[in-house]
């Protein structure tokens, strides 16, 4: 019943106000199986990338790794990191433009915060004491904060 | 900028969704256009305006 009326406010193109007009039951169950996918990838990502730092860190031990093996679990990571930048640029470039300008805005501003957490890190690490700030994390923390940062600029749109 | 992207779809008797079908768009673009909170780049606005046989100066205005 309910999905039927607002299938039918969505056909009579009713300006509901100025704000996004009900979707239809297909069209937003599509959206979300999107979002799902996407979120779903992403997260699957981030998690091998954490998951190759602690190998990697298990790898080279106690420190008598030899030196390929530490390259090794280098390079692990780092691949992971690359795969994960090389397929947010993908999904980036099939969004339209509005889409692709929050992401991209998103991306800026977590850019932005991300340095400003890390320098302030290391400047209460090198003058208080506090513990370093591990830089393998950066990646995951910047993207904690994109993903919460893309969701205020979508927020803001509706 | 100002538009009357939201006037002209509904002489069309278009939804959101149709719209956004039509300049392949999402139905947030076409929103986000109505409601003024984004200004198209030149390619879309083209596209607007061929979409709906008018100048682009009689849809959009700063």
């Amino acid at each position: 019943m309910l999905a039927a009326k607002s299938e039918t406010r969505a056909q009579q193109g009713s300006d509901n106000n100025g704000r996004m007009q009900p979707e239809s039951e297909q069209s937003k169950s599509k959206r979300r199986a999107r979002r799902f996918r996407r979120a779903a990838v992403e997260g699957v990502i981030a998690a091998s990338f954490v998951i190759a730092v602690i190998i990697g860190d298990r790898l080279i031990g106690d420190g008598g790794a030899s030196l390929s093996v530490r390259w090794l679990a280098a390079g692990l990571p780092i691949i992971v990191l690359s795969f994960w930048w090389v397929h947010l640029a993908r999904e980036i470039r099939k969004l339209d433009e509005f889409e692709q300008s929050v992401e991209i805005r998103a991306l800026a501003i977590a850019g932005a915060v991300t340095v400003w957490i890390a320098t302030a890190w290391g400047i209460v690490s090198l003058i208080v004491g506090a513990p370093a700030l591990p830089l393998a994390m950066t990646a995951p923390l910047a993207a904690i904060i994109f993903g919460a940062i893309r969701q205020i600029i979508v927020f803001s749109y509706r | 900028m100002k538009n009357r992207l939201r006037a002209l779809r509904a002489e069309h008797g278009w939804s959101q969704a149709r719209l956004a079908e039509l300049l392949a768009v999402s139905r947030q673009t076409v929103n986000a256009l109505e409601t003024g909170k984004y200004d198209p780049s030149l390619p879309l606005a083209f596209k607007i305006a061929r979409l709906f046989k008018l100048p682009i100066e009689e849809i959009f205005e700063d």
